[in-house]
């Protein structure tokens, strides 16, 4: 649901020098709650939505300039089929996800297709007009799920716990645009990642039609999320009204239907003065849901605000207790610098309290070329136990940026169920003393939890790639024989051995719970023909792979 | 058609039982072609082979019976190459007409067929698919008869006979060209 706007009065009411004692009574730290974002204040102040980050961007905007000689000066993901179909948001005015699942389904291509369900996203959090949340709802695994199990123009959700299709486990974080011509960080993004979802002002009226291009002048909070898919450094000013000082515009797509713009999409002006400019743009990759099992975490609201030492340097934990015996594989956290540096330990059997009590049973170094939220692998599995307490212990360093730790806590105007417990989440400044968060200052931090996530389970299983279906007929003189034709390639990027695919099919329009299988084939085969179809008949299939270990991954879908 | 044909079998009939002189038996066989391009890519040509049985009705006409069989055709059909099977078989009714000269009687024949034709798919976990129809059609043949004994002759014959019939979404012609020999007594 869109932002209920309470005012500023209280926002950051923790912000500032906070002083607190370590757990261990082994010194004192000076920690310091990042200042808000002035961006987030004017968009709250004003009922904007939706709301640029909540906190302060400014290590980022320090960022220094990023050129690439190498770009192309035309490029458009598109012809690459790179997109996926473009959506309408109405009857909601809630761009935002649709911005996000812009670029989230465009990563996938082209080797799969997916349609997510941004009604559930908007479901999942009260705040889905700000990055962040939404980061948080997908990151938590609470989604991506299926358009087709919650449609947008369908009645939400239902009360169905409906579970996430893909795990969310990257999200690359691009700079505000510092000028009209700081576009190459976007431009690189675009070519590797896939579509980037970017915010702006936008009204609909200002749409110069005749050449489907777009110039907006006022600067300010983005109220439009859209996703950028290409370029055109020699789109000319003359196409645009009002002109901008000089050639150049992003391809964008929205979410206005196919009627808007060129089937959907429009031009933006590099001089625009909002697109990209207020507010973080992004890019999100997920894994297929057939692998990590198990989230282990106390961040499902998302990265409110981040905490520091007055230092680029700050340690940060979490202890969990383990619910299955899947190996531990992999943590995730947040960096607000354009690279972390970050050594995570790992220990088991640890003590309450004590995040670097225990065994330690992994220890690893890695760098973080980009802002945002990343998982790194373990160098190796870490067996674990049901009911293990064990420790996530992270040292990062984020140069240029003085708040290391990523939070989630709790800021005016992001409306979320904040909780925390003791023996959960801790802080340090160099490692030895340690805070826990919710026993220090009184109740600064009694709802505040690290965002640090463990993950169990194993390496990702992907669905076939490229899944084709075509209706042929077959003809038998005295008769036709209708049979679809179910066709696909290995995905390249599997790393376990692939025993089988499995052919699942439902009536299309019919739920996904009625999904029947059809055929198991060996790993060679990556054609498969269902016979005996009418002409009238339409079905939706889903292929999957199945491991030589027998794990089966996600599916593939496509439809006659 | 149907009527039409009934109509000519009874005439020929009623012609032999009232001018009946002589009965004859003879079995002919030979081969067969397939008119139907597409399905003759598929099946092929085949082999019939035709008892007959003739009355005379004068000296130079005869009426007859005859049943031809053995257009059986297996292939593999389809996509999938899915095993099936053609058959075509028929009685036919005919006039023959023929002057003898010493012990060659050239003769030309003309009839109707009465014929079956069955076309069935077998195809793995699906029901098979199965046509069994009967069509009449016209047949026109010449030959001639070689007098062995009295009794005994030997005979070669050349036929056409045509069969439309409807398939999916058009006709296909499930006749052809006999070539045919065979041998016949007279009782």
């Amino acid at each position: 649901m869109d932002i209920r706007m309470r005012g500023i009065l209280a926002v950051f009411a923790t912000a500032g020098i906070v002083g607190f004692s370590s757990a261990g009574g082994a010194g004192q730290m000076r920690a310091i709650l990042v200042p808000p974002n002035p961006d987030y204040l004017r968009a709250l102040a004003s009922s904007a939505t939706p709301l640029p980050s909540p906190h302060d961007l400014s290590s980022l905007l320090k960022s220094a300039p990023y050129t690439d000689e190498t770009l192309p000066s035309t490029y458009d993901l598109r012809g690459e089929y790179r997109v996926t179909g473009v959506r309408n948001q109405d009857p909601i005015l809630n761009c935002t996800i649709f911005g996000l699942y812009g670029s989230l389904e465009s990563t996938f291509k082209p080797l799969v297709t997916e349609d997510f369900s941004e009604k559930h996203l908007d479901e999942s959090t009260e705040n889905s007009g700000i990055l962040e949340a939404n980061i948080g709802s997908l990151a938590s695994w609470a989604d991506p799920v299926n358009e087709s199990d919650v449609p947008w123009e369908g009645g939400g959700s239902g009360g169905i716990v409906w579970p996430a299709v893909k795990h969310v486990q990257n999200v690359v974080f691009l700079p505000p645009r510092t000028g009209s011509l700081d576009n190459d960080r976007i431009k690189r993004a675009v070519i590797d990642l896939g579509a980037v979802h970017a915010e702006m002002n936008f009204n609909r009226d200002l749409l110069y039609a005749v050449y489907n291009s777009y110039n907006g002048v006022s600067a300010g909070t983005g109220i439009q999320g859209v996703a950028i898919v290409g370029w055109d450094d020699n789109f000319s000013l003359a196409k645009f009204s009002p002109q901008p000082a000089g050639d150049g515009a992003f391809l964008c797509k929205n979410s206005l239907g196919g009627n808007f713009g060129d089937a959907g999409y429009f031009w933006v002006s590099y001089y625009d003065a909002s697109l990209g400019r207020n507010s973080l743009s992004a890019v999100l990759t997920a894994e297929p849901a057939a692998g990590l099992t198990q989230n282990y975490q106390y961040d499902p609201v998302g990265c409110t605000a981040r905490l520091g030492f007055d230092a680029e340097t700050a340690w940060f934990a979490n202890q969990f207790v383990s619910v299955s015996a899947d190996p531990l594989a992999a943590v995730s956290f947040y960096s607000y610098a354009a690279t972390g540096y970050y050594r995570v330990f790992i220990y088991a059997n640890t003590t309450p309290g004590l995040p670097r009590s225990g065994t330690l049973v992994s220890e690893f170094t890695g760098v973080l070329n980009a802002p945002g939220y990343a998982t790194v692998r373990l160098p190796e599995s870490v067996p674990m136990a049901v009911n293990e307490r064990f420790s996530v212990v992270v040292r990062l360093r984020t140069p240029g940026d003085l708040f290391p730790v990523p939070l989630e806590h709790p800021i005016e105007g992001f409306i979320a169920d904040f909780k925390a417990a003791p023996n959960q989440s801790f802080i340090s400044a160099d490692g030895n003393a340690w805070s826990d968060l919710v026993t220090v200052q009184g109740t600064a931090y009694a709802k505040t939890n690290v965002c640090l996530k463990a993950f169990a389970g194993y390496p990702p299983v992907y669905p076939p790639a490229s899944l084709i279906v075509g209706r042929e007929v077959n003809d038998l003189v005295f008769f036709k024989e209708y049979v679809d034709k179910i066709s696909w390639v290995a995905h390249p990027s599997n790393t376990e051995t692939i025993a089988a695919y499995r052919i699942y099919r439902k009536v299309e329009g019919a739920g996904n719970e009625t999904y029947e299988f059809l055929a198991e084939v060996g790993a060679s085969d990556f054609v498969y023909y269902v016979r005996g179809l009418t002409e009238d008949s339409a079905y939706v299939y889903r292929v999957t792979a199945v491991t030589d270990s027998g794990r089966e991954g996600d599916p593939a879908e496509a439809s006659d | 058609m149907r009527k039409s044909a009934f109509f000519i079998v009874l005439l020929l009939a009623g012609m032999g039982i009232a001018q009946a002189q002589t009965l004859e038996v003879d079995v002919i066989g030979g081969y067969r072609t397939l008119k139907d391009t597409t399905l003759r890519g598929i099946y092929g040509n085949g082999y019939v082979v035709t008892p007959t049985l003739s009355l005379a009705v004068s000296k130079s006409l005869r009426i007859g019976a005859e049943y031809e069989t053995g257009f059986i055709r297996d292939a593999e059909i389809g996509m999938f190459d899915d095993p099936s099977t053609l058959k075509v078989r028929g009685g036919h009714l005919f006039l023959q007409y023929g002057q003898r000269k010493n012990r060659i009687q050239p003769y030309l024949k003309v009839g109707v067929g009465m014929f079956t034709y069955q076309f069935d798919v077998v195809r793995a976990d699906l029901p098979a698919l199965e046509v069994k129809n009967d069509d009449v059609s016209f047949i026109i043949a010449g030959g001639i008869r070689f007098v062995i004994l009295k009794n005994m002759f030997a005979t070669t014959e050349f036929k056409y006979g045509a069969l439309w019939v409807d398939s999916y979404d058009d006709k296909v012609d499930l006749g052809g060209l006999r070539l045919l020999v065979g041998i016949g007594f007279g009782i």
